[in-house]
C-alpha cells in the first residue's frame, strides 16, 4: 500500500487538509493515453487507490501500462470507539490524497481504447467521488 | 497549414472578475494583444468563434483580429488558460505576429503507425519547437512509429518536417519510446512490491508508535 517512507516533516497528527478549490496543477494527461480525472474533491485512501489500480491492471491483464499520479501523505486521525472527549488528538489511522476537483488521478496505455475505457470504468467504482474518462488531445493549450 | 482565421473583437474597457465572469457569461474570452513594442491591448474574443478555429487549426492558428475600433492585427496564441472542468476558456495571450515573420512555436507531434507486435509506445515529449513563418505554421507533426521494434525510439531530429521549417529543439531529444509491453507477471508483480512496501511502512509507523506510547 502507498504510504510516506518517513514520518513526516510537519506534525505527525495534522489538521484535514483543505478541500476548497479546484486543481492547479496535474490537470492534463500528460503520461498515457487516457486518464481518469476527479470531478469532486474527496480525500482518496491508500486503499482506494491500491484497489483502483488492482481493477485496471487486472482488466487489461497485459500489454498496457498504468500510472499514478497521487500520493497519499497526508495522515487523517480518529479517536478509538467508545472514548471520551478529550485526552488529546486521536492517533493516525488512514493516509489519504488530497484531491480537488480536475486532478488527473491515474493514466493509462493500452492499444484498444474500449478495453482501456472499461478498465477505467471499474477503477472509477473504487474511487470515493465522482470522475470522468479523459483523453490527451493532441494540441490541447 | 493554418493561415489568419477572421475574427472579430470588442475592445475591453472595464477589468477585473466581477467583469471577466460577466463577459464569459455573455459568450467572451478575456484576451490581451501585445508584441513588437506595441502597449497591450485588452479585447473581448467571441468564445464559440474562438473555440471552433482552434479546435479545427489548432494552437498555431493565425488570427487575423479586426477590434471594433478600427485596430486589425495577426495574432498568435501564447498562452490559453482554460476551466479545469467545463473545458471553456478562461483568458487568452495573443502575440502579434507579421506577415513574413519567422517565429518560434511549439508544435503538437502525433504518433502515427503500427509498431511491432509486443510492444508499447510511450509518449515522452508531445510537443517540439520549430521554426517556421508566422503563417504557414504546421497545425501538428507526425513521428511515426511504423514498423519499430522494442528498444527503438524516436528522437526530434527523425520527425519530418514540412519546407521551409527548421527545428528549435535539440535534436537529439527523445520524442517516443517503444518497449516491451509489461506481462501479466509484471503488473501482478507491481501489486506485490508496493504491498511489501506498505507492510515495511506500517511496521516502522507501529514501532514508532510503541515508542512514544512508552
Amino acid at each position: 500500500m502507498l504510504m510516506p517512507r518517513k514520518p513526516p516533516k510537519g506534525f505527525r497528527k495534522p489538521h484535514h487538509p483543505d478541500r476548497s478549490g479546484k486543481s492547479k496543477g496535474g490537470n492534463r494527461v500528460v503520461f498515457g493515453e487516457f486518464g481518469i480525472q476527479a470531478l469532486a474533491p474527496a480525500y482518496v485512501t491508500n486503499r482506494q487507490i491500491e484497489s483502483a489500480r488492482i481493477a485496471m491492471t487486472r482488466h487489461i491483464r497485459r500489454g498496457g501500462k498504468v500510472w499514478i499520479n497521487i500520493f497519499p501523505d497526508q495522515a487523517i486521525t480518529k479517536k478509538p470507539a467508545e472514548t471520551r472527549m478529550g485526552s488529546g488528538k486521536g492517533s493516525p489511522e488512514w493516509w489519504v490524497a488530497n484531491v480537488k476537483p480536475g486532478r488527473i488521478l491515474f493514466e493509462m496505455t493500452f492499444p484498444n481504447e474500449a478495453v482501456a475505457r472499461e478498465a477505467m470504468r471499474r477503477a472509477i467504482h473504487k474511487l470515493p467521488m465522482k470522475c470522468r474518462i479523459v483523453k490527451r488531445e493532441v494540441g490541447e493549450g | 497549414m493554418s493561415t489568419g482565421v477572421k475574427i472579430t473583437a470588442e475592445p475591453r474597457t472595464e477589468f477585473g472578475k466581477g467583469f471577466a465572469r460577466r463577459a464569459r457569461k455573455a459568450g467572451l474570452v478575456p484576451a490581451v494583444i501585445y508584441g513588437h513594442g506595441e502597449a497591450p491591448r485588452h479585447i473581448s474574443l467571441p468564445a464559440k468563434e474562438f473555440a471552433a478555429a482552434l479546435r479545427h487549426g489548432g494552437m498555431t492558428t493565425v488570427f487575423d483580429i479586426s477590434v471594433s475600433d478600427g485596430h486589425t492585427t495577426l495574432a498568435l496564441p501564447k498562452a490559453i488558460q482554460r476551466d479545469v472542468l467545463k473545458d471553456t476558456f478562461k483568458h487568452v495571450d495573443l502575440i502579434i505576429v507579421k506577415r513574413g515573420e519567422m517565429v518560434t512555436v511549439d508544435v503538437p507531434v502525433q504518433v502515427v503507425g503500427e509498431p511491432a507486435r509486443g510492444t508499447l509506445v510511450t509518449v515522452d515529449h508531445d510537443r517540439v519547437s520549430i521554426l517556421a513563418e508566422a503563417l504557414n505554421l504546421p497545425e501538428h507533426l507526425e513521428a511515426s512509429v511504423e514498423g519499430l521494434d522494442a528498444g527503438a525510439h524516436v528522437t526530434a531530429g527523425e520527425i519530418k518536417l514540412p519546407r521551409g521549417v527548421t527545428l528549435a529543439t535539440d535534436p537529439e531529444t527523445i520524442m517516443v519510446v517503444v518497449a516491451h509491453a509489461p506481462t501479466a507477471e509484471q503488473l501482478e508483480g507491481e501489486t506485490a512490491a508496493a504491498a511489501e512496501e506498505g507492510a515495511e511502512g506500517e511496521a516502522e509507523e507501529g514501532a514508532e508508535g510503541e515508542k512514544s506510547e512508552g
